[in-house]
């Protein structure tokens, strides 16, 4: 179906001055630890991964911990107890009175207050999600981590974000990373009643958000011969920190073929400085040297400095085939 | 320039989680109270985990506007009208909406009223919320792709039969009458139908405010070697113009006669 009315005469969106409005939001606070129990599970494998990716938000601040009592059955109500749980469709038309149709995870959240303290995280996954490789190469497929992480982010306050790349996205993939604004929104969020401690981190992605949507970062053309040019198109990098301005950081990008282990550099990018909580989008345009072997090769960019998270350092960027 | 791989493998295996192939799968758990024997979870085979492992299909985490006008037996235009929230038998708090209708865009055109109920609500200081889940508040206009007659003590979640596209907050709409706009139940300003699904701007709050922290954006980097050229990318949205709410319903009631 074609194009209805986009673009037709309507209100000027600069009227609003937000156009380019990157936000976090978080409702509610923790003022002590908060522990989740896993309370039914056939492996102890899909727990051990909701407790990995619990890690990823404790490493901005440590609030929320996962144990295991195995149970036959799953309390649903409000009962001072934060479970995790699997529920079958049955089962969630059983408890909560919908099934799950297409979503994934559903965070029921009980607060002293709107917005206030919050004293009770039911988290709920659905069975059917299976995928649990870790997702590194665009596009992203849906996986369990992914899952995880965004529900985790809901028990620790944090609503959806969809201006800008992260896992609190309500659509699309991302894959299982913090994004500036999912750090530096818990980060701001435990500052409530914690004297959390910001820590420096820089990070590279293979997306972006525009017009609304995930962009997936491209390679155009994807054949080039040795000593043209391509471009690399929607990727972001960003300073995940929430008041650290980082110093010079520079990126290397390098091409590694599919059928070897060697790599070649392409050059590298940088700032003499990178304000705290800033983020920058955008193309990049290479030329392959031309010396460099006939073959097919995957595009990589990391990051060449230090920093305190380095789960985000190196994207994936796509493939380029050299005749 | 040319380097042995083995350099970069110390900074991948931060990044790649090497989890045990011989998984058990994800359970499927009987709620509290519910009795259903013999149910079996969908994934709690490891070879199925396996295969998905091995073939992974991207998932679609939101309806487009054609999923939802093809799935909804009712889409209505409509104002709160009553509105109370208690705590269920299963210890929940839900809240009961009934809706005034002024308009329907798909469905019996002789609706006038329409009563919902969802998981939230606030009862007394306690205060619970579910994820996905819309809440509906009196005063503003909503347009809302909806199935109507769902017993009163279901939870209702647009569109959350087993099989179908999944509504939750996708499935509703505020009209934002004083700048003539429609926003998304999460607050994004809805710039129009584009291939049969919604194109979305920005973030706007019905009070027309953007209370919420902003990340600040940086120049283009200094390149060099064989990185010849950096571009800071253009944002699109800023150049265009949002849909107004006859736009939007026309495009509705569009797609509602083409299922």
């Amino acid at each position: 179906m074609s194009r209805f009315w986009a673009g037709a005469l309507g209100v000027v969106l600069s009227l609003t001055g937000i156009a380019d409005a990157q936000a976090f939001v978080f409702c509610g606070f923790h003022d002590r630890p908060f522990l989740m129990r896993a309370v039914f599970w056939n492996s102890e494998f899909w727990v051990d991964m909701v407790a990995n990716e619990a890690g990823k938000w404790n490493a901005v601040h440590p609030v929320v911990s996962i144990d295991r009592e195995r149970r036959s059955t799953v309390p649903t109500g409000r009962d001072n107890l934060n479970v995790i749980a699997w529920l079958s469709d049955a089962s969630m038309q059983s408890a909560y009175g919908s099934g799950w149709g297409t979503s994934v995870g559903r965070t029921i959240i009980w607060r002293d207050g709107e917005c206030g303290r919050i004293v009770e995280a039911d988290m709920i996954f659905n069975p059917s999600i299976t995928l649990f490789t870790s997702q590194r190469q665009v596009p992203y497929s849906l996986g369990f981590q992914e899952i995880a992480l965004h529900e985790l982010g809901h028990a620790l306050t944090l609503d959806h974000e969809d201006t800008t790349p992260a896992v609190m996205t309500a659509a699309d993939t991302v894959s299982d990373v913090l994004y500036t604004q999912d750090k530096v929104g818990w980060f701001r969020s435990a500052q409530f009643r914690f004297s959390p401690q910001d820590k420096s981190d820089m990070g590279i992605f293979p997306l972006r958000v525009a017009g609304g949507a995930k962009r997936f970062a491209t390679i155009s053309p994807s054949t080039v011969a040795a000593g043209s040019t391509f471009t690399v198109r929607d990727i972001s990098v960003e300073n995940l920190s929430s008041g650290i301005t980082f110093s010079n950081p520079q990126f290397r990008a390098f091409l590694v073929p599919t059928s070897g282990a060697f790599i070649t550099t392409l050059g590298t990018f940088s700032w003499a400085s990178f304000c705290a909580f800033c983020s920058w989008g955008g193309d990049l345009t290479f030329r392959v040297p031309a010396g460099l072997t006939r073959g097919q090769y995957r595009l990589w960019i990391e990051f060449s400095g230090s920093d305190n998270d380095l789960s985000n350092n190196v994207a994936q960027i796509g493939l380029i085939t050299v005749p | 320039m040319t380097r042995f791989f083995f350099h970069l493998s110390s900074r991948f295996r931060i990044g790649v989680v090497l989890l045990p192939i011989a998984a058990g799968g994800a359970p499927a758990a009987l709620a509290e109270g519910t009795a259903m024997p013999g149910e079996q979870s969908p994934s709690g085979d490891p070879v199925a985990a396996a295969v998905a492992q091995a073939n992974p299909r991207p998932l679609q985490w939101r309806p487009t506007l054609t999923d939802l006008a093809r799935s909804a037996p009712l889409v209505f235009r409509g104002r709160v009208s009553e509105q109370a929230s208690e705590r269920d038998p299963r210890g929940l708090i839900i809240t009961r909406t009934r809706f005034e209708v002024d308009e329907v865009l798909i469905g019996a055109p002789e609706t006038r009223s329409v009563a919902l109920t969802t998981l939230g609500g606030r009862v007394g200081s306690e205060v619970m919320t579910a994820t996905h889940v819309p809440r509906f508040v009196p005063g503003p206009t909503y347009i809302v792709f909806t199935e109507p007659g769902r017993p009163m003590n279901a939870t209702y979640i647009p569109f959350a039969e087993p099989g179908r596209p999944m509504g939750d907050e996708n499935g509703v709409f505020i009209v934002d009458a004083a700048r003539n706009i429609v926003r998304t139940a999460t607050g994004r300003i809805v710039l129009g139908v584009e291939d049969g699904d919604l194109h979305l701007g920005a973030f706007l709050p019905a009070d027309g405010t953007d209370p919420r922290s902003r990340a600040g954006s940086e120049r283009a980097p200094t390149v060099s070697g064989g990185i010849i050229a950096a571009e800071t990318a253009t944002e699109p949205e800023q150049q265009l113009r949002a849909a107004t709410p006859e736009e939007f319903v026309r495009a509705i009631r569009a797609l509602g006669a083409a299922r």
